[in-house]
């Protein structure tokens, strides 16, 4: 044998060796197919050389050997699996998608759900190289109509290549929390015709779908990005470059929202901007986005992409919504792009100081170096089991920045790599948590006290000193008093401190003086030229600018030392102004004025804020008596207003009243408020519109007619609105025979207490609550042209009412509302309750009586997947021509059906307290005389 | 031996000789493929020298850096920001998280020749010995008292230079702790 192969022949030996130089044969060209497929895509130009080659061979290798010593994937699932099956033809077409840039079709295909096939549409998805060239490409999956991936219609599978993994994941939930609306973001293991892809991060595409999960209702929702050669001006002043996604009902071609808000970015004054802000704009959402993204050096919605935005109607306002989070990035400044709605945001006054506020409690709370950590060794231990076991894991950044091209280029994953990824882009994020909170609580205020000056108006013994406090830094500070130290030889008599000629402190003895009312001093922006200008990034870079507040002080003698003492508006610190020291050799800024619309050119200066002449608070006494309302008065935010007991309101031909800032109808028992027609033409309606409204308070109020009031782009349905506040009361109030839609309607409002209100024949609902949470208790709704009480969206308990003759649902719950209901009578009604888009109802000690339906229960629907469901111990369903509907996949969990009347003993306190009658054979004709004129 | 019918002794075969030589070729071929690249090695070292995983470079490691350095002229750039000079182990704002140090500079470096060290460590670790070792060249200088101390550096040399820095005090110092001790390069922005 031994001589055989001393001697072998040429032939044996050829047969020999083939295994070798297939072996060789195959990664060598492995590897230069997968050079040259990556080069085609990034670098067409770049050629290979000896140490390039290599590269591409030890990955190869590295990917086969990981494959060979690979375990199977874990037995327990912790991550949600998808499986799609597509035939011959249909694979065929998804791949040939690759080859176009857009308007990929889509092709048939299955996703197996549990037993069951459900079809779906899918295309490929992404432009880069990681999302096509291997067997692993990201999938676009669209439902078909009633179908859904947990409420969502379409979803993208995305091959995602950064090294860190869960990086927009874990900022995605940090949004989350913050009450932004994001769109849902995880991870899922996929399968295609049986074969297993690996992990693939879902995000479920940006539409209706996202404003409902995040309780939102239902608006104006635009999408900006452009295509590439269009200027970047062009988004900014062409509404057609932003897709509306998603609207109200009726409202798809209505662009005048998108149309107004381009106009005012774009061509609005700093005064008007200021106005669209106040009353158009959620700042503090827009404020919180700003601070995420300073935090992890986000850098996506820049002049040209990735900005979507939501209107919500009945707020009406504007909030962002998210769609990339792409972060974990370092670099010395604190906002990493700027884009014109930021730098406008920047300019107004106050908001910087509201961004430091979000970012400093972001710093310190939940987005900490440790809470950070945490939160991703959490996602981490989720993960590692799926992705040690993915047969097609890479990223790219895993060579150092030597070349564009070797940065990009995805290589094996491994779980040693992947920890050290994670630690480093975790280090880098430390580094930029320690510069932010360097930049944040750095004291801004400075003060500097001028010559001596004649004190006109004073007493002669009294000077005048010009007091300059400077604010330069991300913050701006309260400014709540002075600390001055005075020689030893003053004859002082007492000192103040004035702004203009408003005394802020009053007469002052001693070393120390108190505002008596704190006042707000603001840093703004100066834009300067980037030194990476780019259509994307713009031309400018904002960097705070120094505001200087000119005070005066008027005492016997000058100070040897005199502090502002402040609170920092960040972190709460209480601060001491240091000595102002001039730079620059005391080039005084100029600021843009506040009636000048900013160009966002370099060399601008926001507008001061004092020059914005903010309405003093004002107190707006209505009645008693009669008060003729001839037209629409709003009423400001910085306007109080009480409607004395009383007080007779007498409407002219469509007018409204509409309440920005805190109100109250001090009506009385014997004296209430009453709002009608002051002639035959009907009035618009009554609205409590935004968060200066808070604590509103209704009671002892009669309104009867009325229509709906107009006030901006604000669609109020209802006779009287209660808009985006919270802790309102109503009480012992009654809306009678309304002219056209609800009568009222409240939506966005926490803790909304209920204590008495009859609700008589309305055109509409008789209550509609939207995104509201609540205690009602004693309502009357009597002949209502639509539901008595149509929720969506809301967490309420509903007490010892009455709800009577409403042509459709006594009370509609939907869009995951969470009721309960208690001692309460729901009678002579199309439906007496129903439950739909996963709400929950709960009925406790009630009757159903006479409804054409007793209950009804609808089942799951594409947004709201969850089942609805109904639940009492005892339900009494007594007259109805059918008691019961309940939809497959919906949950009716009774403990008894009745359906004979209460026997002595049950339901006491309904009868007896609430109805005040002493037996059920009384209801009836008390019913009947509830509908002929008032109460029972 | 041939006339008693033994075989005699001849030269391996043609085939022989190729097929050992093929195979040998193929070992070659996938042990150079196995062998971890230079590029692979210093995105790892990057990261365990900025994460205080790894606190110095042994010699290998030093010369592979450096010939990566002279092949790809963009690279010390990425290692030290733009810098000309720059600490590539774990620190916050100079003052090193782990006994030793990697320092980088590139050519171009000229005007920062100096190593500026702040020693603040208990009394009982002084004096500080701090050893600095380039390429062909080191220095030693010993702190005997906390404060600033200034080292200077040869010139630089034509290609990127890795500078080794350790640290010996007279208590042993902790390997999981930062040592008080501060690097800077004056001059540097």
């Amino acid at each position: 044998m031994g001589r055989r192969i001393w001697r072998m022949r040429p032939l044996s030996a050829a047969l020999l060796c083939l295994p070798a130089v297939l072996l060789c044969a195959w990664y060598a060209w492995d590897a230069w197919a997968g050079f040259d497929r990556f080069r085609n895509s990034l670098a067409p130009a770049r050629s290979l050389d000896l140490e390039l080659f290599q590269l591409f061979v030890h990955d190869s290798l590295r990917r086969d050997w990981r494959r060979f010593t690979m375990a199977e994937p874990p037995s327990r699932k912790r991550l949600q699996r998808l499986a799609f099956q597509l035939d011959a033809k249909a694979f065929g077409d998804l791949l040939q998608g690759a080859s176009l840039k857009k308007e990929r079709p889509y092709v048939n295909a299955q996703l197996l759900r549990g037993q069951a096939l459900v079809p779906v549409k899918m295309h490929l998805r992404g432009q880069m190289p990681w999302h096509l060239m291997g067997p692993k490409k990201s999938l676009k999956v669209k439902f078909r109509k009633g179908e859904s991936f947990e409420g969502h219609r379409t979803l993208n599978l995305i091959h995602d290549p950064t090294p860190m993994v869960l990086g927009e994941v874990l900022l995605a939930d940090l949004a989350r929390e913050l009450g932004l609306i994001v769109p849902g973001t995880d991870f899922a293991r996929v399968q295609l015709n049986g074969a297993d892809l690996g992990v693939f991060r879902t995000l479920v595409q940006v539409d209706e779908s996202v404003i409902r999960a995040a309780n939102r209702y239902p608006g104006s929702l635009y999408s900006g990005n452009l295509p590439p050669g269009v200027p970047s001006e062009a988004l900014w002043r062409d509404p057609q470059h932003w897709k509306k996604v998603a609207w109200q009902s009726g409202h798809a071609k209505d662009r005048a929202d998108i149309e107004r808000f381009l106009s005012v970015v774009r061509s609005a004054s700093a005064r008007d901007f200021a106005d669209f802000v106040r009353h158009e704009l959620d700042l503090n959402a827009f404020a919180r986005l700003d601070a995420l993204e300073i935090a992890f050096g986000v850098n996506e919605r820049d002049f040209r992409r990735n900005h979507k935005l939501y209107f919500d109607p009945y707020r009406g306002r504007w909030e962002p919504v998210i769609w990339s989070l792409r972060g974990f990035r370092h670099e010395p400044h604190f906002q990493l792009v700027d884009q014109p709605i930021g730098l406008r945001l920047q300019m107004h006054p106050g908001y910087l100081s509201l961004r430091a506020q979000e970012l400093y409690g972001l710093l310190s709370g939940p987005a900490s170096p440790t809470a950070m950590r945490r939160r991703g060794l959490s996602r981490a231990r989720k993960l590692v089991g799926d992705l040690a076991t993915d047969p097609y894991w890479d990223a790219y950044k895993l060579l150092p920045r030597a070349e564009r091209f070797l940065r990009r280029l995805p290589r094996p994953m491994d779980v040693e790599r992947w920890a050290l990824a994670f630690q480093g882009e975790l280090g880098t994020y430390a580094e930029r948590h320690r510069f932010l909170m360097r930049e944040l609580e750095r004291n801004p205020l400075s003060a500097a006290l001028g010559a001596e000056e004649a004190a006109p108006g004073q007493a002669p013994a009294l000077r005048q000193y010009k007091l300059r406090l400077r604010v330069d830094g991300q913050c701006g500070v309260r400014l709540i008093g002075f600390e001055a130290d005075w020689p030893a030889d003053c004859q002082q008599v007492g000192w103040r401190i004035y702004r203009g000629s408003v005394d802020l402190a009053g007469l002052s003895n001693g070393t120390e003086c108190a505002l008596q009312h704190p006042i707000q001093l603001h840093p703004t922006i100066q834009l300067q030229s980037r030194t990476d200008a780019s259509p994307a990034h713009g031309a400018v870079r904002a960097v705070p600018a120094p505001v200087d507040y000119g005070l005066r002080l008027i005492s016997a003698c000058r100070p040897e030392r005199l502090h502002a003492v402040a609170i920092h508006l960040a972190t709460g610190n209480r601060i001491r102004s240091r000595l102002l020291e001039e730079s620059g050799g005391g080039k005084r800024r100029r600021h843009l004025t506040a009636d000048q619309v900013p160009g966002l050119r370099s060399g601008e200066v926001g507008p001061h804020p004092w020059s914005f002449d903010l309405p003093r608070p004002e107190a707006v006494h209505l009645g008693p008596g009669e008060v003729e309302i001839a037209q629409s008065r709003v009423f400001g935010t910085e306007q109080s207003v009480v409607v004395e007991p009383g007080s007779r309101l007498r409407m002219g031909a469509g007018a409204s009243l509409v309440f920005l800032g805190p109100v109250a109808f001090r009506g009385e028992r014997n004296a209430p408020v009453e709002i009608a027609a002051a002639t035959e033409q009907g009035f618009g309606g009554i609205a409590i519109q935004g968060p200066g409204t808070a604590g509103a308070l209704l009671r002892n109020v009669i309104v009867r007619g009325g229509t709906a009031p107009t006030w901006r782009r604000i669609p109020f349905p209802a006779t009287v609105n209660v808009h985006d506040t919270r802790g309102v009361r109503i009480e012992d109030c009654q809306l009678e025979a309304n002219e056209r839609g609800d009568f009222l309607h409240v939506a966005s409002v926490e803790d909304l207490q209920v204590d008495g209100l009859t609700v008589r024949r309305s055109k509409g609902d008789g209550v509609d609550l939207e995104q509201v949470s609540g205690r009602l208790r004693a309502l009357r709704l009597v002949e209502l042209d639509d539901d008595g009480l149509d929720m969506m969206g809301a967490s309420v308990d509903l007490h010892e009412s009455v709800i009577h003759k409403a042509s459709g649902n006594a009370i509609s719950a939907g869009e995951r509302t969470e009721l309960r209901v208690f001692h309460s009578l729901l009678a002579r009604s199309g439906t007496g309750v129903l439950s739909k888009n996963s709400s929950t109802v709960e009925l406790e000690s009630s009757l159903l009586l006479g409804n054409g339906l007793g209950v009804k229960l609808e089942g799951p629907t594409v947004f709201y997947p969850e089942p609805a469901r109904l639940g009492a111990e005892v339900l009494f369903v007594l007259d109805s021509s059918q008691e019961s509907r309940v939809a497959r996949r919906s949950r009716l969990e009774l403990g008894r059906l009745e359906r004979r009347w209460p026997r002595p003993g049950v339901m006491e306190h309904l009868l007896r307290d609430v109805l005040e009658l002493s037996s059920w054979a009384e209801l009836s004709s008390w019913l009947s005389a509830l509908e002929g004129r008032g109460d029972g | 031996m041939a006339e008693m019918g033994y075989p005699v002794a001849r030269r391996p075969s043609v085939g022989f000789v190729c097929t050992l030589a093929i195979w040998a070729l193929a070992a070659a071929f996938v042990l150079w493929g196995a062998l971890q690249p230079d590029l692979d090695r210093v995105w790892f070292l990057e990261n365990e020298l900025e994460q205080g995983i790894r606190a110095r470079l042994d010699k290998r490691d030093r010369q592979m850096l450096e010939g990566c350095l002279a092949r790809w002229p963009e690279l010390a750039g990425d290692l030290l920001d733009g810098q000309p000079i720059g600490l590539l182990s774990a620190h916050r704002q100079g003052w090193l998280s782990v006994p030793a140090a990697t320092v980088l500079r590139v050519a171009g470096s000229e005007t920062r020749r100096i190593v500026h060290f702040d020693v603040e460590l208990s009394p009982k670790a002084l004096p500080l010995t701090i050893e600095i070792r380039g390429r062909g060249w080191q220095h030693a200088v010993q702190a005997r008292q906390n404060g600033p101390l200034d080292v200077p550096l040869p010139r630089p040399p034509e290609r990127a230079e890795v500078i080794s820095v350790e640290l010996e005090a007279a208590e042993k110092l902790d390997p999981r702790s930062a040592p008080g001790v501060r690097i800077a390069f004056p001059g540097a922005a």
